[in-house]
């Protein structure tokens, strides 16, 4: 009851303030709200910014402290926790040698008494339209002396990535609070994992103090990682953010008003409700494209480099929000922005905020090379998978990640497939998924696909099991299971966890209930162990055999057990005293993987006859036998590729006869190659 | 004249597909050093899996990515040789290139003798001749470093990546004009070895030089006529080839035919190429003499001698 009323009394204060109410009935629980007025002074890469923040403990205890995320100290020094662990480095950029980054808190205070009466609470929250005067309360408590940076998840000292606040008195549930912080932030430059700026360029992200998300009585606070994204709490954000004049704006949210101030800046002012961050961009460069997606409307922010390929984005943007609403549940918000990055400033690129996303492209990108758009759907998939769910990414990345790389899969085959969804130039095509595949196999059993994401062996574990063996594992069950079922599954999953934080233990209850008890199972095997599948035929024997008339007394005239190879088969038609020739075939299956997973058997004859078969691929082998006229020719499992999580696609068949004309056929073709690369080489 | 070059060149190839086999079996020998270990590689991991039979509809990703993950040791290995096969190849057809001209010079024919005497006797002044032209790769590259340096001038440490492109486009298209050039000097040093005797490569390269921008249309159009040819038999092979990707046996062989044939096309034009620069060489020196006699005795050209200068000279 408690809650509802904080609820409408947020409502209230939106409209009270002029700001928009985008949704009547809140979505998210709205926990961590944010009223921000910050300021960017362009020569100097530096923000300088107040915030009022109000929390309300949803964690189920009282709470003697809060925890505030200070990421943008990641880039303090070359000491702090991202640092060692990236070795300055990351998504191919190396952090420049003067572009350090640091968010310092000059002041927190705290309203003028110990009680912390939600209803009251409200009461502090701040009039934006008094921000020229200082929200400072007049009797308010500095309660600055009471942050303590901590870290809890490998005691580093030089780590100011998270910081805990201790209240003046325990906040009980269902309690509220509401403080302010005035803060002052340097962006790295050039941008650096995510954030940051270049030239007139600014990727604004991480970059406000703000709170970690409670849980089950215990705050999930985590440094910020080399290896991570992110966890927070759903909330609404008023933020005015004060530029130079001639600079375009694009954020979280929706623009509710635009302030030319006189003075050679402009306030802009925006407005998000029920999402768990807030990013921003701005540069006088940028060009404006835009679109719509049904009834999402689509901005893009586009370089001048890449002028040409401005509708490219919009149109990359249109078939991804088209396929997640046609498929994964309804996109609430009103619209989406898309930034491209300038050059030199690709840190930024190919990352996700709610309702804004960045991308990355170069000028004279060929169109079969989409890069552009794999990454557009990509980032847009995270508004479903990571903001819509907000599920915890230093703990189960493969939950946002894994399963938006699956989808990215899906939306390129069915937008740019069935061949070269990802790649189709100069000949070459190939597909998302089997990108997506390589890398797995580059790393199949480094580490189980759920721990914690700083702990993986290596950032390429951490990319394999939070990206690639995910989308393959989940196209493994969609081919399995098939494409309703699976779209069923990813739906549900979407809708009904929606700003609630799902554990992958929910995704799979969901999956359970749509597609029955199997798949528990396979999930078991693929999140929680590094188990790898792979199913081999590893032999064929062929025995020739006399049948005498109608009996079934078999002789064995010829015992030739072949791993491969087979003599000839005599003319099986009866002879005159009614002996038929047959052959006792054996076909033998292994299970090399500790991964179990049925599988089918396809058996060809040498009459062009075939059998299929089912195993179940719980014992380590299995064995099929045939009594025919016709000795095996070859067997397969798998023949139609449906376990794509099968490591080894090659031994997954055997043939009697060696395949000569493929062969000689791909050797060939090499040898040409090289008859021409050195004929024009030589002089 | 050019196309009199170009026409003296396929003329002058006729009758030599001695000359030609030996060409073509020396490419086909190195390619083979490196082919015959990627058929033993295929064979050993596909030769008894469906995946070998679907070898003959074509690679796909998949195939190839279990290829380099599983066998990487031995994909390695077989790189391992990309490098010495390929200087070997090179330094092999600069030891062929000697015997081909004087060969294609004397115009009596292929004789193995003269071939193999003549490779061996030129091999030398060629290869000091290429290292000569190496002073002119370095030229080469340090104007393409000034065109990035220019860039920078004109368009400061931060250019437009359009900017970036068309200088890097034009960097590359001098850069084959450049490449194009210095194969030109090379080529008309090695004629003026093998025509002259001259022993000293220097001043060899330095009259390939001469010749060369002294001529410049027509020693350059000579290959840019060879380079249309070899684009047109190209244009033939790709879609023919690609009609050929059936995979049954009689596809697989015609194609593997075609290829070879592709091969030999661009092999026989690389020699026309040697023949037709060797008459353009003769037709223009004895042009040349001629215009330095006429110099020395006015108004004594007479027409015969004019009729002369226009028809290919042999030794």
């Amino acid at each position: 009851m408690l809650r509802m009323l904080i609820l409408g009394l947020l409502s209230c204060s939106a409209l009270a303030l002029g700001q928009p109410v985008l949704f009547e009935k809140p979505l998210s629980p709205r926990i961590a709200n944010y009223d921000i007025q910050v300021s960017l002074e362009a020569e100097k890469n530096l923000l300088k910014g107040r915030e009022v923040i109000t929390w309300y403990n949803h964690c189920e205890a009282p709470l003697g402290e809060l925890q505030l995320h200070l990421y943008l100290n990641a880039f303090r020094n070359s000491r702090t926790t991202f640092m060692q662990e990236s070795g300055g480095a990351l998504r191919m950029m190396q952090m420049g040698r003067e572009g350090w980054g640091y968010i310092e808190l000059n002041a927190i205070r705290l309203p003028p008494t110990g009680e912390l009466d939600p209803l009251r609470v409200r009461s502090y929250q701040p009039n934006i339209e008094d921000w020229a005067t200082p929200f400072a309360l007049q009797s308010a408590r500095d309660w600055t002396p009471h942050l303590e940076f901590i870290r809890p998840d490998d005691a580093n000292p030089d780590d100011r990535s998270l910081a805990r606040l201790a209240l003046p008195s325990p906040l009980a549930p269902g309690q509220a609070v509401a403080f302010e912080i005035e803060f002052t932030a340097l962006l790295p430059s050039p941008p650096f994992a995510r954030t940051g700026t270049w030239k007139e360029f600014f990727f604004v992200a991480q970059w406000f103090p703000k709170v970690a998300v409670c849980q089950d009585g215990k705050w999930s606070g985590h440094q910020f990682h080399a290896n991570s994204e992110f966890f927070a709490d759903y909330g609404v954000y008023d933020v005015r953010m004060t530029v130079p004049d001639d600079f375009v704006l694009g954020a979280t949210g929706i623009e509710s008003d635009r302030i030319d101030n006189g003075d050679g800046t402009a306030t802009y002012v925006y407005h998000a409700e029920d999402v768990h961050d807030f990013a921003w961009t701005a540069s006088p460069a940028f060009l404006e494209f835009t679109g719509q997606a049904q009834d999402v409307s689509i901005r893009a922010l586009v370089q001048p480099d890449h002028a040409a390929q401005g509708p490219a984005h919009v149109e990359a943007a249109r078939i991804a929000v088209e396929y997640f609403q046609d498929h994964y549940g309804d996109y609430p918000y009103p619209n989406l922005t898309v930034v491209d990055p300038r050059r030199g400033a690709l840190g930024a690129g190919g990352m996700e905020y709610p309702t804004l996303i960045t991308a990355g492209t170069f000028y004279g990108r060929p169109e079969g090379v989409r890069l552009l758009e794999t990454v557009i759907i990509h980032e847009f998939g995270h508004n479903y998978w990571y903001h819509l769910l907000a599920s915890n990414e230093f703990r189960e990345s493969w939950l946002d990640e894994g399963i938006n790389s699956y989808t990215e899969s899906r939306i390129l085959n069915h937008a740019y497939g069935p061949q070269g969804d990802q790649l189709d130039w100069m000949g070459l095509k190939v597909n998302n998924i089997q990108m997506h595949r390589s890398r797995y196999l580059s790393l199949p059993d480094a580490d189980p696909t759920v721990r914690r994401a700083w702990e993986y062996y290596n950032r390429s574990s951490y990319g394999i099991n939070s990206y690639s063996r995910p989308a393959v594992f989940l196209e493994t069950l969609r081919r399995h299971l098939g494409d309703d079922t699976m779209q069923r599954i990813l739906r549900t999953y979407s809708e009904r966890w929606r700003f609630k934080h799902p554990t992958s233990r929910d995704f799979i209850q969901v999956a359970v209930e749509v597609a029955g008890p199997d798949v528990e199972r396979f999930f078991d095997q693929a999140l929680y162990s590094n188990a790898v599948l792979d199913y081999a035929v590893t032999s064929i024997t062929n025995r020739k055999m006399r049948r005498k008339g109608f009996g079934f007394d078999l002789q064995i005239e010829d015992n030739e057990e072949a791993n491969g190879e087979f003599s000839d088969p005599d003319d099986p038609e009866p002879d005159a005293e009614g002996e038929e020739e047959v052959y006792e075939s054996e076909v033998k299956l292994r299970r090399l993987g500790e991964f179990r997973f049925p599988v089918e058997l396809e058996v060809v004859f040498e009459d062009g006859q075939t059998i299929r078969e089912q195993w179940e691929g719980e014992d380590t082998w299995a064995s099929f036998r045939y009594t025919r006229p016709w000795p095996v020719s070859s067997a397969t499992v798998d023949p139609q590729r449906r376990v794509y999580l099968d490591a080894r696609f090659i031994n997954n068949s055997l043939t009697v006869q060696r395949q000569s004309l493929g062969v000689r056929k791909a050797s060939a073709r090499w040898m040409f190659w090289w008859q021409v690369f050195l004929e024009m080489l030589a002089f | 004249m050019v196309f009199r070059a170009l026409r003296d060149g396929f003329n002058g190839l006729r009758g030599q597909w001695r000359l030609l086999l030996v060409y073509f079996a020396a490419n086909f020998c190195f390619a083979l050093l490196m082919a015959w270990p990627m058929n033993s590689l295929l064979g050993s991991f596909a030769g008894y899996r469906v995946e070998g039979a679907r070898l003959a509809e074509g690679i796909d990703f998949e195939f190839l990515t279990e290829l380099m993950e599983y066998e990487s040791q031995a994909w390695t290995a077989l790189m391992s040789l990309a490098a010495p096969v390929t200087v070997g190849y090179l330094l092999f057809s600069l030891f062929l290139c000697g015997g081909a001209l004087t060969v294609l010079w004397e115009g009596r024919g292929y004789s193995a003798s003269l071939f193999w005497s003549a490779a061996a006797r030129h091999f030398g002044a060629f290869l000091r001749l290429a290292l000569w032209a190496l002073p002119l790769l370095a030229v080469l590259l340090i104007g393409l470093a000034l065109i990035n340096l220019l860039v920078e001038l004109a368009a400061g440490g931060d250019p437009y990546e359009s900017t970036t492109f068309w200088s890097v486009a034009l960097q590359a298209g001098l850069a084959g004009i450049a490449l194009l050039l210095i194969s030109l000097f090379v080529d008309y040093g090695r004629i003026h070895i093998v025509t002259t005797g001259e022993s000293k490569s220097i001043r060899a390269l330095l009259e390939g030089i001469r010749f060369t921008l002294g001529n410049l249309s027509r020693t350059v159009g000579l290959v840019i006529l060879l380079l249309l040819l070899s684009g047109l038999a190209a244009l033939l092979y790709l879609p023919i080839s690609n009609w050929l990707n059936a995979p049954h046996s009689l596809a697989v062989w015609s194609l593997i035919l075609l290829q070879q044939l592709y091969v030999l096309w661009r092999l026989a034009l690389r020699l026309t190429r040697y023949g037709g620069e060797l008459s353009l060489f003769r037709t223009i020196s004895r042009q040349d003499a001629k215009n330095a006699e006429k110099k020395e005795e006015p108004g004594a050209v007479d027409q015969e001698s004019r009729l002369e200068a226009d028809q290919p000279l042999r030794p």
